[in-house]
């Protein structure tokens, strides 16, 4: 178990680089998704680890503010230098 | 609970290291969804009460209806902005 935790913070290592150095505003989006699912995951593993079953729903919650996050980034995106807004 | 680890992190060295927003959107859909999913599924087997077991088949249900959801509508937002002349930032 704890071998996995490591391992997604491994991952979740790796996605940040690309939140980090990602050129466009999607290429964030995208890695933010991945980040905010090991999360989850990390989440998960905890609550059976640790058995505490509250976890679990803090990670249900953290998958649903996750998904709406990123819909509002994509749909609600800044307008383009010196234009109107879309 | 291995397998999944092993497609999540094809899915976060595609994100890392592919060339291309489309490349890394469909390195982060294919692997991040069935990597989940597969993590889920083995620690269901794995949690110790049905509540547990219950609330991880839920969130496995909630991933599945909104994970592909999410790239589609990035990869749109993308697309619309790219025609609409403006080069993407």
């Amino acid at each position: 178990m704890n071998g996995i935790l490591s391992a997604l913070f491994a991952l979740m290592a790796l996605s940040l680089y690309r939140l980090f150095v990602g050129p466009s505003l999607y290429d964030r989006l995208v890695a933010l998704h991945l980040v905010s699912a090991e999360i989850v995951l990390l989440l998960c593993v905890h609550a059976v680890q640790a058995g505490r079953a509250f976890y679990l729903d803090v990670a249900m919650i953290y998958a649903l503010l996750s998904f709406v996050e990123t819909i509002a980034f994509a749909r609600l995106r800044p307008p383009p230098r010196g234009g109107a807004v879309p | 609970m291995i397998v999944g680890l092993v497609l999540i992190f094809f899915g976060a060295l595609g994100v890392a290291i592919l060339p291309d927003l489309f490349l890394r959107l469909h390195a982060s859909t294919k692997c991040g969804v069935t990597g989940t999913a597969t993590f889920l599924i083995g620690l269901v087997l794995r949690a110790g009460s049905p509540g547990a077991a219950a609330r991880l088949l839920l969130i496995l249900l909630f991933i599945f209806l909104t994970a592909p959801l999410v790239p589609h509508v990035v990869g749109v937002a993308y697309l619309k902005e790219r025609e609409s002349g403006e080069n993407p930032s």
